[in-house]
């Protein structure tokens, strides 16, 4: 079973690499500060830190992405030079992000090899035959289920990202970044993922592994490098470490200390026998959600779990009315009673979508207009005009609220990190406060620190009167913040737990449907 | 959280694509002012300044449509078809004021038409408007050709040669329609709304901004901005021809580009950016009659720098 991983095109065996005094600024930040970072083949280092600690730019430097101000990478003591991704491929590093970049009308093959016959030598004719023989000699080294000639399109993500990984072993790589990759896996293709790190890891791979689920780094790393405000905070072992000790290091002492006195369950919310706020009865949809019927209540968090595909999101898509219905009603409390929802949706809802680049930002646009725009009318005055002063306050305070690490709020969106556009997607709705809010997987790529704030700021949210649909991939989110939980199973309501009931085996084995 | 502030103002590749623009506007006029005496004079530059007036009208409405991430290539048909209909009127015997009433509506229902087209038959609107764009100008050849083109009355010719100082009242109106344009872009719920559907409709879709609402808007806009600066150019040719405004959705749409409005959708400015992109191209024009260099090298060179502003609108989106 544990073959080795090896391509012919890996030109001879890395040992090491090297960054030294990595430096980098921005306009207005300076993301990497003297950075130093050592790793071996065979070696599975992670990288942790707080949103916008610098990691992603200094694996951006490691890709040829961006040119650091000044520092040195080292290669087996070398130094290289790196101008474009080009470059560092060359080198044999590969870099895997969280938004995957294959071509979904083509191949398997095609895609592993596309290095090979697009760009090395674009003008030589396809040989086929070659391309799927060579493709399913990799595939039979990781992952026999996966053949030559399907259609990526008809991969699941996890089986994309396998796809992904052979392409960077069949382009020579030595070095495997990984950034956030578990993001939108199940957790058997999560499984599959640590089994495959492994391996790599007894070929002699470097694999960097960047995460902000600690569990994850206890399962998969033997060595972590903390950055903190683009500095590198520490480097431990993870033998010799614990949760405590790493947020300790990532959020520095005091923050560390708030955080853990942070009290942020349900429990602390007062007042029972909360009156209906939403109705949803007899639920079907195009996207095949079958005879959906639930209760969201005033002044509660209804957890929404299932496995990936159960309907999660295809249910919240569906009471915003973005894939049509095809039988039952929602319907809302409002002065006059209950009402049918109106088909302006934002009337009454807040919506934080899962993939926050494609569906949440504006990427081109700065912080401010991203933030007001939520409610843009209730900035202005009848004559539709803007009134700047007051937009501008009540934007300030909200991303501040938030803790989102900025310049100012004049700057791009586009040029905050991960975590901190997804603070910014969340901050409009707190503008405007609706009666729901429907948050899709809120901490999804947000350090602990910021997760704590936003379920700080979900308790508030709620103490306000506000209701909270929570769908997330984390089941500890789910038992920490809900009040009750709708659990789905094949796009059916499988369950519906109150409080007491509320723990993971019970979540485990309704998700599973008892088909 | 304290962040390291730092400032790094230096001459880089960005700054240049940045500004790229507006050295090229300063090198265009100091060359044309040195190779000829009659360029820099206030005469040359006041009509200049004319032939800019309804150019400035039409890409203002032009504008709105690209920022929001689309496109209205009919317009030069717009203006040609609304035009028609307003003459015909008037050459019938019917008061000039209805002619102008009728020229306005004509332009407002094309712009619908190109709406619900592209709304309901979820026809691209690049290709909807390019069959109004075709169509249309049947449309106009029918109205006009019989009587081989048609004299504007005087009424209107007259609106060209108004003048407050050397400034042609047309311009101050062109330069009033701009000015409540980026007003309106910027300033007011609308206009954001229109910047944040070119930059990211799905995102704005997910905050429950009615798309559709926003594009019937929009094309109708830009049919009544068309057939207005129709109106502008009629009084100025005081003829309307078969030729009437041919053309003019590309030069319109390069003229928003220069100025910096992007092809991608989502960014450009009306004042300055799409004027000084207006006033860029008709400066070529007229410096290089002025000059005398053959009028066979004028698309050539116009061309190119249509070609360079949208590497560098490019070379923008691709830093992003
Ligand atoms: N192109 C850019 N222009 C300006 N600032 C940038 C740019 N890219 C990153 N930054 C800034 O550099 C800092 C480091 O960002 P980086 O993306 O490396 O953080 P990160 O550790 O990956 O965070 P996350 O966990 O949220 O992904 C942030 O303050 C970010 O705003
Ligand atoms: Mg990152």
């Amino acid at each position: 079973m544990d073959q080795e991983i090896r391509s012919s095109a890996q030109n001879g065996k890395l040992e090491s690499i090297r960054l030294k005094a990595i430096s980098k600024t921005f306009p207005g930040v300076r993301a990497l500060n003297n950075v130093f970072m050592e790793m071996r083949a065979g070696e599975v280092i992670s990288i942790v830190g707080q949103n916008g600690a610098g990691k992603s730019t200094l694996m951006d430097v490691l890709g040829g992405v961006i040119q650091p101000d000044s520092g040195g990478i080292f290669f087996d003591e070398t130094p290289v030079v790196f101008a474009s991704p080009r470059d560092s491929m060359q080198k044999g590093v590969s870099y895997i992000h969280q938004e995957l970049t294959l071509f979904n009308n083509l191949t398997v093959a095609e895609n592993v090899m596309f290095n090979e016959y697009a760009v090395a030598n674009p003008l030589r004719p396809l040989d086929r035959s070659a391309i799927n023989r060579k493709c399913a000699e990799v595939l039979e080294m990781i992952e026999p289920s996966i053949k030559p000639g399907d259609l990526l399109a008809s991969l699941t993500v996890g089986k994309k990202q396998i796809v992904e990984i052979c392409r960077a072993i069949v382009s020579g790589a030595s070095v495997i970044i990984f950034d956030e990759p578990t993001s939108s896996l199940t957790l058997k293709e999560k499984e599959g993922l640590y089994d495959l790190i492994g391996r790599l890891k007894r070929s002699g791979y470097v694999i960097i592994y960047i995460t902000h689920h600690f569990e994850e780094i206890f399962r998969i790393a033997d060595r972590i490098y903390v950055l903190r405000d683009g500095e590198n905070a520490g480097e431990v072992q993870v033998a010799d470490t614990n949760t405590t000790e790493l947020t300790k290091l990532m959020l520095g002492e005091y923050a560390a200390r708030m955080f853990a006195n942070g009290d942020t369950g349900p429990d602390a919310r007062l007042g029972d026998d909360r009156p209906a706020l939403l109705e949803v009865r007899n639920l079907s949809s195009t996207t095949g959600l079958q005879d959906i019927d639930f209760t969201l209540r005033k002044r509660e968090v209804l957890g929404i779990w299932g496995l990936l595909g159960s309907g999660r999101t295809e249910l919240m898509r569906a009471l915003l009315q973005i894939d049509p219905l095809t039988d039952g009603t929602v319907q809302i409390d409002t002065a006059e009673g209950m009402v049918p929802v109106p088909r302006e949706f934002t009337t009454h809802f807040g919506y934080v979508p899962e993939n926050r680049r494609e569906e949440g930002l504006f990427l081109d646009a700065p912080i401010l207009q991203n933030t007001s725009i939520g409610r843009i009318r209730s900035f202005a005055n009848r004559l539709g005009l803007v009134n700047r002063t007051t937009e501008r306050s009540k934007v300030e305070k909200v991303v501040k609220d938030l803790g989102v690490k900025l310049v100012d709020i004049h700057q791009r969106v586009d040029n905050l990190s991960g975590g901190n556009q997804q603070k910014v997607v969340i901050a409009r709705w707190l503008i405007i406060k609706p009666d729901i809010i429907i948050l899709d997987d809120p901490t999804k790529g947000l350090d602990i620190g910021a997760k704590s704030d936003v379920y700080r700021l979900i308790n508030e949210l709620v103490g306000e009167g506000i209701s909270v649909l929570l769908v997330s991939s984390d089941i500890d989110e789910i038992l920490h913040l809900s009040d009750r939980v709708l659990v789905l199973a094949d796009k059916q309501v499988s369950a519906v737990l109150e409080r007491d009931q509320i723990e993971k085996t019970t979540l485990m084995e309704h998700c599973v449907g008892q088909r | 959280m304290n962040i390291p502030a730092v400032h790094t103002p230096r001459l880089s590749l960005s700054f240049l694509v940045d500004h790229f623009f507006y050295l090229v506007f300063l090198l265009v006029f100091v060359f044309f002012s040195l190779a000829s005496d009659k360029f820099l004079t206030v005469s040359n530059l006041s009509s200049l300044l004319l032939q800019c007036s309804y150019y400035g009208v039409l890409v203002t409405g032009l504008s709105f449509v690209i920022i929001s991430g689309d496109f209205d290539i009919s317009v030069g048909t717009v203006a040609y078809v609304s035009m028609s209909v307003g003459m015909v009127t008037i050459a019938a015997g019917y008061p000039i004021l209805l002619g102008v009433a009728l020229t306005l509506l004509t332009g407002v229902a094309i712009g619908l038409l190109n709406a619900l087209i592209i709304i309901y038959l979820h026809v691209p609107a690049f290709i909807t408007t390019l069959g109004v764009l075709i169509a249309g100008r049947g449309v106009g050849h029918l109205l006009v050709a019989e009587q081989g083109g048609i004299e504007a009355p005087v009424a209107l010719t007259q609106f060209a040669q108004f003048r407050i100082g050397p400034l042609y009242l047309e311009v101050a109106f062109m330069l009033l329609v701009m000015f409540i344009g980026q007003f309106v872009l910027t300033r007011t719920a609308f206009g954001r709304t229109v910047f944040a559907i070119g930059d990211n409709e799905k995102s704005a879709r997910r905050i429950g901004i009615e798309i559709n609402k926003m594009k019937l808007v929009l094309f109708t806009l830009s049919g009544f901005v068309a057939s207005l600066a129709g109106l502008v150019y009629v009084t100025q040719v005081g003829y309307l021809h078969a030729s009437f405004a041919d053309g003019w959705e590309f030069t319109a749409i390069s003229m928003a580009v220069i100025g910096g409005v992007s092809l991608f959708g989502g960014r450009g400015t009306i004042l300055p950016g799409a004027l000084l992109g207006i006033t860029l191209i008709v400066m070529l024009q007229n410096g290089l009659t002025i000059i005398g260099l053959s009028p066979y090298i004028h698309p050539f060179v116009i061309g190119s720098m249509i070609f360079v502003a949208i590497l560098a609108d490019s070379l923008k989106n691709r830093r992003n």
